[in-house]
């Protein structure tokens, strides 16, 4: 019955795409250039966060082992990170073209603005590889939590995490950004029918008493070595995650066509302002109920903690939950794939002009496809292999990728969104720099685990860490190019 | 199979007068159009029919058999004790496999009839498709005459893994799964399928009707 429900949302969903596309074709100079039609992008804008690496990745582990300060820094920071973002959209539009109409193909083109093309390449490099990588990683979480919490056989959670990420693909080509957005709003209402039933079921099963021991840090998470364990620890971890939810806002170009779309609709300033934090907070009081139900033995694997819910027992819950979760995993793969394909579009724009773009739409689809395919089924041999001694932990690839976030984001706040800022070639080696500390550190950290496990969380202050010391590279080698442009052209000068 | 994958190939290229010359002139974007809706999708689909074939990724649909432990027995008081066994459904498919059973009791109990277990027992040659030793069963499907499942039950402990031949592995692969659960896992691909058909009429080229083609005069009768 399940297995029939999904198969109709999915074939729902298809036929939502076939007829709207239709009515209103993907314009075939510039297949991405839509902005116009896409509906209720407020809503969509959740998904970013709703996605299953945020979910029951980093921020249910924050969540489950450093409770409430944490989780409410991190929903500090992502409500902050979609108002940044939308700040940064419309200084950057108002720079690029101040008296012409607002596209976000305008925003992301006057992005790749750099001196010289290997900062705009390295700069798009990063960001799409990010998304193909991140993208990968939802389909390992969505195949882990359909063993977890439906019961399904590796063979069978493999199967359907491919099927499910074929369907995306075909979303993504049929209809591109209208696909994806108008898909977004049956898939946020099945998320949300999700949470709400997982909540009622929480809700049912366990103690007040209970709820409030768990929203409380749990010892050995977070404490930096100069400060006691206590309540002063708080405030510190409050900050970490502020910093971690604003640098995922930061480096997610699906965000910001979000947060574009919802700054696009004519409103006052303060129902934009409302809404912005009501679309931010909404996934982690989501999250809530799951953390403090999920009890982890701090001490052992993960997957030994987690079991499948005798709720998911009773065909409903399964059904919905199932569903909740092909939605949760479609919409972040889709608008994850469709980031990384229209970032690739902008750097071929960049080098070969404003030309017709169908066919360089197709070929990124399958670039696109392609890597995440192969990243995929690497990963499942590398990382998914239950033998003695050998790596068995989906969780690994989206913990490597929080440093490549961190470098990106990193690279946003130490230039202030302009890359241009940098001098020539100077952007390779910082990312070169700042991912190969980064993998350093991470080979020798608690995430590098050949298990799950939920100390994987303290990679998150090095992350951070990581985060400063990009943007403060980023300055470093901006007043550096200034100083070595002025002396070079003083030295110029002199002779004459 | 490559042969005939080849053969159904240039058939259909054959069919749609597809030459070098007519991907030539599908121009760069008909080229794209055509890899990005029909090419890749297709090599998508086939590399997961294949790999649902062979067993691939861990993928095996046609399991020739599952397992479930049996541990506890109630009696008519409700007292609840520990009694360990193993339950067998062996499908109709050709499959020869041994599975540790230790402590059993020499007795299998399946869903064959009399007629059928003597048919599956030659006596000339002391070999049995069905036959249990003192701590392994051995099965030899599919079973002469029977053309069902068969359920097979047997007292005794559960070891770690079924040796087949030339190699063994783990008991946990063959477990017995929900019905449920196989059912979310296929309907999503059937679904594939049909965005896949779409694919391919969205994706393929428009065929330029032949100029000389007999079938075209006097479509229009009253234009020369």
């Amino acid at each position: 019955m399940a297995g029939l429900v999904v198969a109709a949302l999915l074939g729902l969903s298809l036929f939502i795409v076939h007829f709207s596309l239709r009515a209103r074709p993907m314009p075939k100079d510039h297949p991405l250039n839509v902005d116009d039609g896409l509906p209720l992008p407020e809503l969509a804008q959740s998904s970013t966060v709703f996605s299953l690496t945020g979910l029951f990745g980093a921020y249910l582990g924050i969540a489950i082992a450093l409770g409430l300060p944490a989780l409410t820094g991190l929903a500090f920071g992502t409500v902050l990170g979609l108002f940044i973002v939308r700040y940064w959209i419309d200084s950057t539009l108002k720079r690029a073209d101040p008296s012409g109409k607002k596209r976000f193909e305008t925003f992301l083109f006057r992005l790749l603005e750099s001196k010289g093309k290997r900062n705009a390449t390295a700069y798009a490099f990063m960001l799409a590889g990010a998304q193909c990588v991140y993208a990968t990683c939802e389909l390992l979480i969505f195949r882990e939590l359909a063993k977890a919490a439906l019961g399904l056989r590796p063979e069978q959670a493999t199967l359907l995490a491919i099927g499910v990420g074929v369907m995306g693909y075909f979303y993504v080509l049929f209809g591109g950004y209208m696909a994806v957005f108008r898909t977004d709003v049956v898939q946020l209402g099945l998320v949300s029918v999700m949470a709400v039933v997982c909540s009622a079921v929480l809700l049912y099963h366990y103690s007040w008493a209970e709820w409030t021991t768990r929203l409380l840090p749990r010892p050995g998470f977070w404490e930096p070595p100069f400060l006691a364990p206590g309540p002063w620890l708080y405030p510190v971890h409050f900050g970490i995650a502020a910093v971690m939810g604003l640098g995922q806002m930061l480096a997610s170009p699906d965000t910001w066509k979000r947060v574009f779309q919802v700054s696009k609709k004519r409103r006052r300033p303060s129902t934009r302002g409302v809404i912005l934090v009501c679309v931010g907070t909404l996934p982690y009081l989501v999250l809530l109920p799951i953390a403090i139900a999920i009890s982890i033995n701090t001490e052992g694997p993960i997957r030994k903690g987690v079991t499948q819910a005798r709720a998911v027992a009773d065909n409903s819950v399964f059904a919905v939950t199932a569903l909740g979760l092909v939605a949760s995993f479609l919409s972040a793969f889709t608008s994850a794939l469709l980031a990384s394909v229209h970032i690739q579009l902008m750097l071929r724009r960049k080098r070969v002009g404003d030309e017709l773009e169908e066919a360089g739409f197709y070929w990124r689809m399958v670039a696109a496809l392609v890597t995440i395919g192969i990243l995929f089924v690497g990963a499942l041999y590398a990382f998914n292999d239950p033998s003695p001694n050998r790596f068995n932990n989906p969780w690994l690839l989206g913990n490597m990728l929080m440093g490549v976030y961190a470098a990106i984001a990193g690279v946003q706040a130490g230039t202030r969104g302009d890359i241009s800022r940098l001098p020539k070639n100077s952007l390779p080696v910082i990312f070169a720099l700042v991912i190969s500390g980064w993998l350093l550190y991470f080979f020798n950290s608690p995430g590098f685990s050949k298990e799950p496990t939920i100390y994987s969380v303290n990679t998150v202050p090095m992350g951070v860490g990581f985060f400063f010391v990009t943007a403060l590279l980023s300055r470093f080698f901006i007043f550096g190019g200034r100083k070595y442009a002025r002396n070079h052209r003083d030295d110029n000068q002199s002779p004459s | 199979m490559l042969e005939i994958i080849e053969m159904i190939i240039k058939a259909l290229l054959k069919k749609y007068n597809i030459t070098e010359e007519s991907i030539k002139k599908l121009g760069p974007t008909g080229r794209a159009r055509v890899v990005a809706y029909i090419l890749m999708p297709t090599l998508i689909l086939f590399l997961l029919i294949t790999a649902l074939y062979k067993g691939w990724l861990g993928v095996d649909l046609e399991r020739a058999f599952a397992i479930s432990e049996l541990k506890t027995v109630v009696t008519e008081g409700g007292i609840v004790s520990p009694r360990r066994g193993v339950v067998i459904i062996a499908e109709p498919i050709d499959y020869n496999y041994l599975i540790p059973i230790a402590r059993n009791n020499s007795e299998i109990w399946s869903a064959l009839t009399e007629d059928d277990v003597r048919s599956n027992k030659d006596m000339k040659h002391n070999v049995d498709n069905l036959s249990l030793g003192s701590d392994e069963l051995k099965v030899a499907t599919s079973f002469y005459g029977v053309s069902e499942p068969v359920a097979i039950v047997v007292e005794g402990e559960l070891g770690k893994e079924i040796k087949f031949r030339g190699r063994r592995e783990p008991m946990d692969d063959w477990r017995l799964s929900s019905r449920r659960n196989a059912n979310l896992a296929f309907w999503p691909l059937a679904i594939c399928f049909l965005a896949y058909g779409i694919a391919v009429v969205r994706g393929a080229p428009i065929i330029e009707p032949d100029q000389h083609d007999a079938s075209q005069v006097g479509a229009e009768p009253d234009k020369e």
